[in-house]
């Protein structure tokens, strides 16, 4: 398997396009390293996910909004900033997630190898 | 040279894996926050980084004091994960088609925003590039997004008129290609059966006009519908409806849609 090999390439792609896909593709792979991982995007979770664009997030935000007006209720919304995001994504926690989301150590060690133990020098 | 420092944080800015890694990263916030706030009645969604807090009643200051918890709740998840949270880029926004111009400002509980200066609630909120108002009317939205095409047509006419520079078949692809993706940004959300918008067509035709006289050279005087033709572009109504009928048959915003829309689009599938 070329995932427990470590080669790059296409596998990736493929991989994650798996993982995100939703509990009925989780189903279908059986017997693939992802097949206890399913169920672990929450449906109100956009970006990064086919059919998941900014587009449908503000569509699924406006009927929120309709529905809520059409049962005489008013919506409001606090919206965050976190400062720094993609840099201060700590790569143990990341790790400690996947394994508790149930992906096989297989895959968590192909992450980890991507991730952990790497350094960086500037000039 | 610097020396080796390791690296133990960060996904990589514009990698294509990084979205993924962080929407896993993040995943267990929204269980959390779901599980801790059944009581409350608030919802997250989220974008990548761009988390906002959902909540409904029947008063806007009702829904002030349940955002002020989720809030604190919020911050204290994102802080066990190592993410700081920055309160002065919080943004509150009530949705009221009401009449009233009751519009609350909330003590968020954290500094900036607590004591004397309170968090006050925005007239337009920009979210994902869309321009949300109090009514959802997205004039403010089109009008945005029409202005900046208007101004990419005009910057485009020193790339060529009528006796040179770019042909009007490259002249038309420039527009079709860089402009009108650009002016249709968002269409689904004020583009639907029985919305009103026809004041978003209004200010996009004549976007789209000034691009079709550039594009064939004709006069300023020239008939719109006439001119739109001969430069080979779709009237923006039917450009949009066009569009509309692009969603795959699986998608899940699909549900989401009035049945004549759906039956629409099945039809010309």
């Amino acid at each position: 398997m070329a995932l427990a090999m470590g080669k790059w390439g296409c596998w990736l792609a493929v991989a994650v396009h798996v993982v995100v896909r939703g509990k009925e593709a989780m189903h279908n792979v059986n017997g693939s390293p992802f097949r206890k991982a399913y169920n672990i995007v929450d449906p109100n979770q956009f970006g990064g996910i086919r059919q998941r664009s900014t587009e449908d997030a503000g569509l699924y935000l406006t009927h929120l909004v309709c529905t809520g007006w059409a049962r005489g209720l008013k919506t409001s919304v606090i919206a965050v900033d976190i400062a720094q995001f993609f840099s201060s994504i700590n790569h143990d926690a990341l790790m400690a997630i996947l394994r508790k989301q149930g992906f096989l150590p297989l895959v968590v060690n192909f992450f980890a190898s991507y991730l952990v133990g790497r350094s960086t020098s500037y000039t | 040279m610097s020396d080796l420092r390791l690296a133990d944080v960060g996904v990589g800015q514009g990698s294509a894996l990084s979205p993924v890694l962080s929407t896993l990263f993040i995943a267990p916030i929204m269980k959390l926050f779901k599980l801790q706030t059944i009581r409350l009645g608030s919802t997250l969604l989220s974008y990548v980084d761009d988390g906002t807090a959902v909540t409904q009643s029947k008063s806007l200051d009702d829904n002030n004091a349940v955002l002020k918890q989720a809030y604190a709740i919020l911050f204290v998840l994102f802080a066990a994960l190592g993410l700081v949270l920055e309160h002065d880029k919080t943004e509150l926004f009530h949705f009221d088609r009401s009449h009233s111009d009751h519009n609350p400002p909330l003590d968020l509980g954290y500094a900036p925003y607590t004591g004397d200066r309170l968090l006050t609630p925005k007239t337009y909120w920009r979210y994902l590039g869309f321009y949300f108002d109090r009514k959802l009317l997205f004039t403010e939205h089109v009008q945005y997004y029409a202005t900046k095409s208007f101004s990419t047509v005009q910057a485009m006419g020193m790339l060529g008129n009528s006796t040179r520079g770019l042909p009007p078949l490259e002249k038309r692809l420039l527009y079709h290609a860089c402009v009108l993706p650009i002016a249709t940004y968002g269409f689904r959300l004020w583009f639907f059966e029985g919305a009103k918008n026809k004041t978003a067509f209004k200010i996009l035709t004549q976007m789209q006009r000034k691009a079709a006289l550039w594009i064939t050279g004709a006069f300023r005087t020239s008939p719109t519908g006439g001119t739109e033709a001969l430069a080979g572009l779709i009237p923006v109504h039917l450009h949009l409806r066009k569009l509309a009928t692009t969603l795959s048959d699986t998608h899940p915003i699909r549900s989401l849609l009035s049945n004549p829309i759906r039956s629409l689009l099945r039809g010309s599938c």
